[in-house]
């Protein structure tokens, strides 16, 4: 750790702030809160003339419980079209909307555990930026026409959800993980629990969690972490403090027993498999241990293109060229969310649904019995470690990673941290992983009718 | 002898200059390769270009394809470990090969701990490449289907159209993959000719930014780099293309519901710094998003397209300036007048200063953005360094807002006449008439 200086974020508010700092990065990283509790983390990145900003609610899936499915969706869906009106009407905002034209961009997000937004601007426009966004979140009352037309675009983005087979199997395979619980379900809802939620209930749900005890505002940009302080304050300080939302569901409770859902398509001959078993909270070893173990099957020297049994197995006679192109089986990325999991996306022949099943758990199971060679793990731990640094390089990816461990209550150090625990892994922390894990695991399938 | 020279910072055009110069060194190794660095210890990562001067600029009427050729050869996953593509992307880094009219580049990316296993790598793989008939014969039947890919897009032949079209001797009129008979036509010999002249340090600048150490990275550059020698590639001058006094025109049949429209007027290339700052304001002016004057007029007020755009791609000798528009056959020669009085309208007198500098904030914002990553500053840098110096990348933000509105209407004046453009159109099938139609008007 270098570079340890009073936080100006303490100084200023008056409260107590966390001072922490990403070793080898040239700036500290600062997180302090404000009065009305929200969080504030800066980090000066001197790199790149922008500025990577998020704002995030900690507003999860477990808070959609009677009959609030899915407000957060109808919400940020709600917040994306009033954005547009925004920018499309209020004049002061039109530098920004220029930016965004010219390939700034913002994105609003619903995660399982939050709902955020992502965006780009020039230094300049960082102050407007900020303002824009609190303006956003802050709309009280909702317009009902702005609701109706995020219910409706909703509802589109639902249909063409039912129309992607692999999405359609990943939900199923989270429901044979979780159960039914909240996190279960697809964030965007469906069509009837879109048109139920009523303006009031939604109105009532955005004033009890989008406040400042649920939100973070993360900053990465050339200018200095005590200017990001302040404008952050300006625009973002008179939100109300408000009660935190309810806890975040960290113990998914894995069924003990294996479990399968089943669904039908009727848009493909083939079986849609998505099998997979649970990981361990993000934030500790064991999380890591999944994303290296994502890396042992990825790619094309990875287990998965590697295993000719493994293809074969799935019956589906693809031509070498089709194979080159899209290959019927690969490793889904393991992110960082309170029900993490390592699973395998897969098409197969009907018929030979079950010997895919089993050609792809032979993988899984692998890994409790210390099958890893050590070249395989030094190729791993090398991909993630590759993975890890070039994913954040920009500052809005590396604002909304900040911003995403916020929002799951982790240390917001971020690489060198995660790097030193890849780096020290070795096989028989996998094992024990494996052993403590990947006894059971759950499959979301859809197959023709 | 490694020679390190610190530049001079230059103007600043914001709190942090975009591609600091500050921040920037430069060496030449012994062998004639150029090194320039440009030192980010922000976030662990390294990018790392090469960029040879050989793209399809430098190419014949006979061997039109071939340094694209080459770049594929160099990036096939041959299915040895000696492949440097599918080793860079296997080891989780970030790898990018493109063939441009006047360089062909790669950039590859991985954390900065990794950075002395891919550097004797990339070396070898750009200066020690061998390739066999078979790999030539295998990447003609790719770069074939590739071509097939393309041309059945609008988008793919209009670009090929109107380049062929604007350039008579230049051979900036090829497109950059070739045709399908001369790529067909290509043989190893070609390629390894091709290769062997282009290839060699001397003809070549390897860019890093990122978290590295300039003296580091110029030892290692050394290691890597500098055991191959120096070579002299032979480059044949381009004929010059003579000035262009009339209008020219072609039309096409494709596809079933579109009318594109496409206009291209010579531009300046960049010897003329001054001026290509000047047009990029013009191209900012005309067709920049819903701002734009050609999407206002065309789109929102008179609805007679669908959508309209302008490139204007700097290049190491004139360019094209190009204009593009979306509209139908009914909308079609109104809309091609709008183009023209828009353009007449920037001939006719200075643009307001409101809106230009509402340009060069718009140029500044696009370039910042153009440079966010380091793969994106390495490209950036290796872009210039290929077609003058780098040195222009730094100084773009200082030399645009010296523009004014004088100078861009002497500019578009010089550039954007009202009788010496291209016009393509490429038009639905069923209106094979329509096409004769609208030429005789």
């Amino acid at each position: 750790m270098k570079a340890v200086r009073h936080s100006w974020l303490g100084l200023l508010l008056g409260l107590a702030a966390a001072l922490s700092c990403s070793p080898g990065s040239a700036s500290p990283l600062e997180r302090g809160v404000l009065d009305n509790r929200l969080v504030v983390v800066v980090e000066q990145n001197t790199a790149t003339n922008l500025a990577g900003v998020f704002v995030g609610f900690r507003v999860g899936a477990n808070t959609e419980t009677q009959g609030r499915y899915p407000a957060r969706a109808l919400l940020q869906e709600h917040n994306r079209v009033y954005a547009q009106k925004l920018l499309d009407t209020e004049s002061h905002f039109s530098p920004l909307a220029a930016e965004f034209q010219a390939g700034a961009g913002i994105r609003f997000n619903t995660e399982w555990d939050y709902v955020q937004v992502r965006a780009t601007c020039t230094p300049q426009n960082l102050e407007s930026l900020l303002q824009f966004l609190a303006q956003v979140f802050r709309s009280d009352p909702l317009s009902p026409e702005l609701v109706n037309s995020a219910r409706q675009h909703l509802i589109q983005h639902c249909s063409a959800a039912e129309r992607s087979l692999a999405e359609r199997a990943y939900y199923l395979f989270r429901q044979a993980m979780l159960g039914k619980v909240p996190p279960a379900r697809p964030v965007f809802g469906n069509p009837e629990a879109i048109e139920a939620i009523s303006l009031e209930e939604l109105t009532a749900f955005r004033r009890r969690y989008f406040t400042g005890a649920n939100a973070a505002v993360v900053i990465v940009s050339p200018e200095s972490a005590e200017k990001m302080g302040q404008l952050v304050r300006q625009s973002f300080g008179l939100y109300p403090k408000g009660l935190p939302a309810e806890p975040l569901a960290s113990d998914p409770r894995l069924p003990r027993q294996s479990g399968v859902r089943v669904g039908s398509n009727t848009s493909s001959s083939s079986a849609i498999m998505v099998l997979g078993v649970g990981l361990p909270p993000p934030g500790g070893e064991g999380f890591v241990v999944g994303q290296v173990l994502h890396q042992i099957l990825a790619g094309a020297q990875g287990r998965l293109r590697r295993d000719r049994g493994l293809l074969h197995s799935l019956a589906l006679n693809l031509p070498f060229q089709l194979l080159a192109r899209r290959f019927p089986i690969k490793a889904i990325p393991v992110t960082l969310e309170s029900n993490p999991h390592l699973a395998i996306y897969a098409e197969a022949d009907p018929r030979a649904i079950e010997s895919a099943r089993r050609a792809i758990l032979r993988h899984v199971d692998s890994f409790r019995e210390g099958s890893i060679r050590p070249e395989e793990l030094a190729r791993a731990k090398q991909r993630t470690l590759n993975d890890m640094a070039l994913t954040l390089q920009r500052p809005s990816a590396l604002a909304a990673h900040l911003g995403k461990r916020e929002m799951l209550g982790l240390d917001c150090t971020v690489s060198p941290h995660q790097a030193a625990q890849v780096a020290a892994l070795t096989s028989q922390d996998i094992v024990q992983i494996a052993e403590a894990y990947f006894r059971e695991h759950y499959i979301g399938v859809l197959l023709p009718d | 002898m490694v020679v390190v020279a610190a530049l001079l910072i230059g103007g600043q055009a914001a709190a942090v200059p975009i591609l600091d110069p500050a921040h920037i060194q430069e060496a030449t190794l012994d062998n004639g390769l150029r090194v320039i660095v440009k030192e980010e210890p922000y976030w662990p990562v390294v990018a790392v270009g090469v960029v040879i001067k050989a793209g399809s600029g430098y190419e014949t009427e006979e061997d039109a394809g071939v340094a694209h050729m080459v770049e594929h050869l160099l990036f096939e996953d041959s299915g040895d470990e000696t492949a440097l593509g599918p080793w860079i992307e296997d080891m989780g880094g970030y790898v990018n090969a493109s063939t441009r009219r006047d360089f062909t580049q790669v950039t590859v990316a991985v954390a900065s701990k990794f950075l002395p296993d891919i550097m004797p790598r990339l070396a070898q793989g750009v200066f020690a490449a061998q390739f066999t008939e078979e790999q030539v014969a295998r990447q003609r039947q790719i770069i074939a289907r590739e071509m097939a890919d393309q041309y059945a897009t609008a988008e793919r032949v209009l670009e090929k159209l109107i380049w062929q079209l604007a350039y008579t001797v230049h051979p900036y009129k090829h497109p950059v993959p070739g045709t399908r008979e001369t790529v067909a036509g290509l043989t190893s010999q070609e390629a390894h000719a091709f290769y062997q002249n282009f290839y060699v340090p001397s003809n070549a600048a390897l860019i890093a930014v990122g978290d590295v150490q300039t003296e580091k990275f110029i030892e290692l550059a050394a290691s890597g780099f500098g055991q191959y020698s120096r070579g002299t590639a032979v480059i044949r001058e381009p004929p010059t293309e003579p000035p262009q006094t009339e209008i020219r025109t072609d039309a096409q049949v494709m596809g079933k519901h579109a009318t594109i429209v496409q206009f291209a007027w010579h531009a300046p290339g960049i010897a003329s710094k001054a001026e290509v700052c000047a047009m990029d304001l013009a191209y900012t002016i005309l067709g920049e998003g819903p701002h734009g004057w050609l999407d206002k007029h065309l789109c929102q007020e008179n609805q007679l397209a669908v959508a309209c755009g302008v490139q204007f791609l700097t290049q190491r000798e004139p360019g094209l300036f190009i204009i593009t528009v979306l509209t139908d056959s009914d909308s079609e020669l109104a809309a091609r007048q709008v183009v023209l009085e828009d353009i007449e309208k920037l001939r006719a007198e200075p643009v307001p200063e409101q809106t230009l500098q509402q340009a060069k904030h718009r140029l500044y914002t696009e370039y910042a953005f153009t440079n966010e990553a380091y793969t994106d500053q390495v490209d950036t840098l290796a872009f210039y360094e290929a077609i003058d110096s780098y040195h222009f990348a730094t100084e773009y933000i200082e030399r645009v807002n010296q523009v004014t509105a004088a100078d861009l209407q002497a500019v578009v004046n010089k550039y954007l006449g009202p009788d010496n453009y291209n016009l393509v159109i490429v038009r639905p099938e069923g209106d094979e008439i329509s096409v004769q139609e609208a030429w005789r008007r």
